[in-house]
């Protein structure tokens, strides 16, 4: 029955319990244990709803001791009974969210970046933490809670009904009136809350981006005029939260008005009763204790309706991951092979814009080759098909005469040192940060090396832990030039075969600039090395410069030759070259 | 000594804050009042509940009041709709001081704060005030409750009563003292997951990192580790609750037992009746959570007591002095002057050393120096976003503090790097500069001013564009022209440039350049830049290093002058111009 319509409500929901069966199927559950917690609350329920039936003995006058005892042991079971359940509930629960948590982001892991760029990371992150554990609550309490309650009521009203008929429909009758309630309130508070919430995150961004930009509102004396803004933005802010509580509070005194009706109908009825000698108080008493069981299990019941409907988002979102396909890692070894690295017929689109275009080009090996274009051009685009980030719509790439997605995807980007404007450090010690994704780990010695040709050497050895002092919150604390060297020192000791150069531009000041095409050059010397190019310097020693012009590859060819013989080459570099002119001129 | 002075001001700025904020103090005691008459009602439901389940039922009178009681607790079950509307009332009325007094700070004071908890400086903390007053009520109510139905119970049945009323106190008491435990679960809960967090966020924002260095399998064992940890935090968690509830539990059973077989026994002896044990057997469920409810919220007080502290900070924020003297329009002359001027943030670090900088009428000024030489700081001053710590800053002869800030501001433009632009369409955005109404044309030729009328008329909406957060959607290099036109459509007298066109690529950067020039022919303009081919035309450049000014003069006499600059000079040139792409 595969051929499920998806458009109407009841097939979505099907789809979604599916998908949800498929998801638990292939995470490891501990079965025992659910099974375990299930039989476990079934019996302390079964148990405890004993009491209120068992105090009429009591209240009727009977205080012998075994009376008494049997009250002390049927109490204490239930205790005891409830902590172990407590306990297993909790276990069994948090196990499962653990391991749909590992689950989920091993998922991730593997996933071509096209995808990271489909979901934002808060989106993922979200998805990780709060959707795996409202899944695995709603499965264990759906299971447990239902059931045991449940159970519990349906005992309970047994013994209401042995008592006397009457008390037993009243009971009755208020459980679909409650249900109802619930029911209406799950729907409107959802709804509702929704759209308040989204009110007020709106208006706490505006509220915090002007906030954040104070300086700007001073530039341009708009502290009146942001004052009352803001002023109006708070007003309707707190309509917002007022309208969230409103919901909550008008709900809230349903409830309580219904259990008012509850009472007033015990205490009526069960009163009238007592008078004309139907029942007598000790009942009356019992009746009032299963009066109030009754209603906390529905309520208990009823609360399982918007965990469900939290869930079957939490469930959407995280089998839209899971559904999607992984990398292909696995390949052949690709080891110390080398080779011309060559597109053929290369077409790439990013979602529906076109990239590059019927791209052809052979970068021979060990040679250094320049990628310059305007923005757009599709350089970086062209970086990211050699890494395998993304796949060419058509065409292949080869690495002697090899397509390079037969190769080991890891071993493959292992090969590469890719240095790029991203500098971003991830927190850990200077040491992790270093020799990141570095196979095997090099030695302290190694590192120290490295760092020393960086020009990291001073900015390490001033560290009071050497090596061992964290990086803080992803390198924000470091310049942009001391971000910029680690990469450079990370890259030289791992001395990969082929570097792809991703040229920084106004991070630095003049003399690190320098310094770090210096190092750059050297280490790309005999090592093939694809540079997107931003200076004129770094053109002017290649030994070929690839034109991209929107997606195609317009000419390529050393400095000389394509100033002489390729008129949008001359104009990229020439501004540069008019500014010199004039500053001679100026003599 | 100094401690009571320091609590004395805390309290006194607070005071001033709630005053500023005029709060509708006689709603509360409206609340007070209505809290009063549902406690009332409440115990005097169930004493009639009792008889009436008795067999009371018979007395007519007893039923209606019943009923009647009832009906009114349901409708007093609506109150928190006015208290919940008086609350947010009172939090609006002291976020909107807060608001107010954010926008005023002057900047020195305002870059203390961490930039993303502003907002909840004045969204979160100024709700504290209401809700100290809420943990008042809260309190008040519970003793309140506590109290009528502990004397009720006494004129049923002493002997019960004494042994119910210590068993809940002692109960309550243990409980909350059991609960400090929770404290540092839960800290330690929250560490995990900011932990979880943070590695989760890093990684997914740069997984091409992750990706090229093969670290998947690296990053799975770290990933599981903490989770690993989140387990076993949690299972502590777990093992606490099922203990204090189990206790719980115990306790309840214990209570129950009392009333039930206490009660029974009395009966028998004939000190109560059936009646009265169902109003005693009510009032013992609902007095455990009651009093918790009472110690609980002392005990908050106490911590929001400490709390009030935030919002005594808030309360106690300085305003920058906008009025002055005189006006600049006041003023003809519109050269600067920097005099003797020292500078430092902190207090101990000089940026800014005895420098004497003039900056002349109608001409180009440049400033370049490594990066923390002080070039922004002078910008900055300048803007007199900060007063310098020594010495004077001038226009003409007159000292700069004399003038009003408005009127300083709006007549100066400062356009940095990479500047933010507020949510809401490119128009808004460039009119945001604006001091008057300024027609579609003058916005056009602002546009085009800055090589932005290009670009927006190519975008579907034009100037209607909506640009999301902070300018997202556009590049780099397009966000800052917009920001730049921002800046000239004020027909400022004065521009600070400060590495405005960095991140735009050569074409732009050049054309763009020449306009500005064209704008402010004649008019006092001082730009800050690293590339220096910008500013070789400036008429006066001046060389900073450590907060000092090395070298000063045209270009040509600097390069021959001084060697310092020449190397600079030379070493750019050598890289060359960036052809620094707009990503």
């Amino acid at each position: 029955m595969e051929a499920v319509d998806k458009r109407t409500l009841e097939g979505r929901r099907r789809g979604v319990w599916r998908r949800f069966y498929r998801l638990l199927s292939s995470t490891k559950l501990p079965w025992a244990l659910i099974i375990l917690t299930v039989a476990l609350s079934l019996a302390s329920s079964r148990i405890g709803v004993i009491i209120p039936d068992f105090q009429r003995k009591i209240t009727g006058g009977d205080l012998s001791l075994p009376t008494l005892l049997t009250a002390l042991g049927i109490m204490s079971s239930v205790v005891l009974l409830t902590a172990i359940n407590d306990w297993l509930y909790g276990y069994t629960r948090n196990s499962i969210t653990k391991r749909m948590i590992d689950k989920i982001w091993g998922k991730i892991l593997a996933l071509p970046l096209s995808v990271y760029q489909r979901i934002a990371p808060k989106e993922l992150i979200s998805r990780t933490t709060s959707d795996t554990s409202a899944l695995s609550a709603i499965f264990i309490t759906l299971i447990s809670n239902v059931l045991t309650n449940s159970y519990a009521l349906y005992l309970s009203l047994g013994y209401v009904f042995s008592y006397h008929p009457t008390l037993g429909y009243i009971l009755l009758g208020m459980i679909p009136l409650m249900l109802v309630e619930k029911f209406i309130q799950g729907r409107l508070s959802f709804r509702f809350a929704y759209r308040q919430q989204l009110r007020l995150a709106k208006l706490t961004e505006y509220l915090s981006q002007v906030l954040i930009n104070i300086p700007l509102v001073k530039v341009f004396v708009k502290e009146k005029h942001e004052k009352e803004r803001g002023e109006e933005a708070i007003t309707e802010y707190n309509k917002a939260r007022f309208m969230v509580n409103v919901l909550d509070i008008v709900f809230t005194g349903f409830d309580s008005a219904l259990m008012t009706l509850n009472n007033v109908l015990a205490v009526v009825v069960g009163g009238a009763l007592v008078a004309s000698g139907e029942i007598d108080t000790g009942i009356w008493i019992a009746y009032y204790m299963y009066a109030a069981t009754i209603n906390s299990s529905v309520l208990l019941i009823t609360q399982m309706w918007p965990m469900l409907k939290e869930a079957q988002g939490a469930v959407d979102r995280i089998t839209e991951i899971m559904d999607y396909e992984d990398e292909s890692y696995s390949g052949e070894a690709l080891a110390k092979r080398d080779g011309d690295l060559c597109f053929e017929d290369v077409s790439f689109s990013y979602g529906e814009t076109p990239v590059l275009k019927n791209i052809n080009l052979c970068i021979e090996e060990g040679s250094f080759v320049a990628l310059v274009g305007a923005s757009g051009a599709g350089k970086s685009s062209l970086l990211g098909l050699v890494e395998r980030f993304f796949q060419p719509d058509s065409g292949q790439i080869t690495l002697g005469g090899k397509a390079i997605n037969d190769f080991d995807l890891q071993e493959w980007r292992s090969s590469f040192g890719y240095v790029t404007q991203e500098i971003n450090l991830f927190s850990g010690s200077l040491r992790e940060a270093l020799s990141y994704g570095i196979d095997p780990l090099p030695s302290d010695e190694e590192i120290l090396l490295a760092a020393k040709a960086a020009q990291l050497e001073d900015f390490i050895a001033a560290q009071e832990k050497g090596l061992d002092t964290p990086v803080a919150e992803g390198g924000m604390s470091l310049s942009g030039g001391e971000r910029q060297r680690f990469i450079i020192a990370r890259v030289l000791l791992k001395q990969p075969q082929r570097l792809l150069l991703d040229e920084a531009t106004s991070n630095l000041d003049a003399e690190a600039q320098f310094h770090l095409m210096s190092v750059l050059n050297t280490l790309a010397e005999g090592r093939t090395t694809i540079c997107v190019a931003h200076r004129l310097s770094t053109v002017r020693h290649a030994d070929k410069i690839i034109v991209l012009d929107k997606g195609e590859v317009k000419a390529t060819g050393k400095h000389a030759e394509l100033m002489a013989s390729c008129p949008s080459y001359r104009d990229l570099v020439n501004f540069e070259l008019l500014a010199d002119e004039s500053e001679e001129e100026g003599e | 000594m100094e401690k009571r002075s320091r609590r004395e001001s805390t309290w006194r700025p607070l005071f001033k804050l709630l005053k500023d904020s005029h709060l509708p103090w006689w709603l509360y005691l409206i609340q007070l009042v209505l809290v009063v008459l549902s406690s009332q009602l409440f115990v005097s439901l169930t004493e009639i509940t009792g008889a009436v389940a008795q067999g009371l039922i018979t007395d007519q009178d007893v039923v209606r009041r019943y009923i009647i009681y009832s009906v009114l607790l349901i409708v007093l079950g609506f109150i928190p709709l006015f208290t919940s509307w008086v609350h947010i009332r009172f939090d609006r009325l002291i976020q909107q001081t807060a608001w107010r007094k954010f926008i005023d700070l002057p900047l020195r004071v305002y870059e203390k704060f961490v930039p993303s908890s502003l907002i909840s400086r004045v969204t979160t903390d100024s709700l504290l005030v209401s809700l100290i007053i809420e943990q008042m009520m809260s309190f008040f109510q519970a003793g309140l409750f506590m109290a009528m139905m502990i004397y009720s119970m006494q004129g049923m049945n002493l002997t019960l009563t004494l042994f119910i009323v210590p068993t809940v106190i002692l109960y309550v008491l243990l409980l909350l003292l059991a609960s400090n435990v929770i404290y540092s679960i839960k800290f330690d809960t929250q560490q995990n997951m900011s932990r979880f967090t943070l590695f989760l966020s890093e990684k997914l924002g740069n997984m091409k990192i992750v990706k090229a260095a093969a670290a998947e399998a690296e990053e799975m064992t770290r990933g599981m580790s903490i989770n690993q940890e989140r387990f076993k935090i949690a299972m502590r968690e777990v093992k606490y609750d099922m203990v204090m509830i189990a206790f719980q539990r115990i306790v309840d059973m214990i209570l129950m037992a009392i009333v039930i077989i206490g009660g029974s026994f009395m009966i028998q002896k004939g000190e109560l009746d059936l009646g009265e044990l169902i109003v005693f057997y009510m009032f013992t469920m609902e007095m455990p959570s009651t009093f918790q409810m009472f110690v609980q919220t002392l005990l908050e007080m106490q911590g929001t007591k400490g709390a009030t502290a935030m919002v005594a900070e808030i309360a106690a924020l300085p305003a920058e002095q906008i009025e002055r003297e005189i006006g600049l329009e006041e003023i003809p002359e519109r050269s600067l002057e920097l005099r003797n001027l020292s500078f430092s943030y902190d207090g101990e670090t000089k940026i800014l050393d005895s420098l004497n900088l003039s900056i002349p009428e109608g001409k180009t000024t440049a400033i370049i120096g490594a990066s923390g030489s002080g070039k922004t700081t002078i910008l900055k001053l300048l803007e007199r976003f900060y007063e310098p710590s020594s010495g004077e800053l001038l226009i003409g002869e007159t000292e700069a503090e004399r003038i009003h800030l408005d009127s300083w501001r709006k007549s100066f433009g400062y356009v940095i790097q990479n500047s933010p632009l507020l949510a809401g369409t490119i128009r808004e955005n460039i009119l945001y500069g604006a001091n008057r109404e300024i027609s579609e044309e003058d916005l056009i030729a602002a546009a085009k001013k800055a090589n932005a009328y290009e670009f927006i008329m190519d975008l579907p909406d034009g100037f209607d564009s909506e640009i999301g957060e902070s300018g997202m959607k556009l590049s780099g290099g397009q966000r800052q022209r917009i920001a730049i036109a921002r800046a000239i459509i004020g027909e400022p007298e004065i521009l600070l440039l400060d590495e405005a066109t960095a991140n735009m690529d050569a074409a732009n950067e050049f054309y763009v350049t020449e306009k500005i020039r064209e704008l402010m022919a004649g008019k006092t303009m001082v730009i800050v830049a690293h590339n220096l081919n910008t500013i070789v035309d400036a008429d006066q450049i001046v060389l900073l290093e450590a907060g000092k000014i090395v070298a000063i003069g045209p270009h040509r006499d600097l390069y021959q002058g001084s060697p310092y600059y020449r190397r600079i000079f030379d070493l750019q040139a050598a890289c060359s111009l960036n052809t620094a792409e707009e990503s």
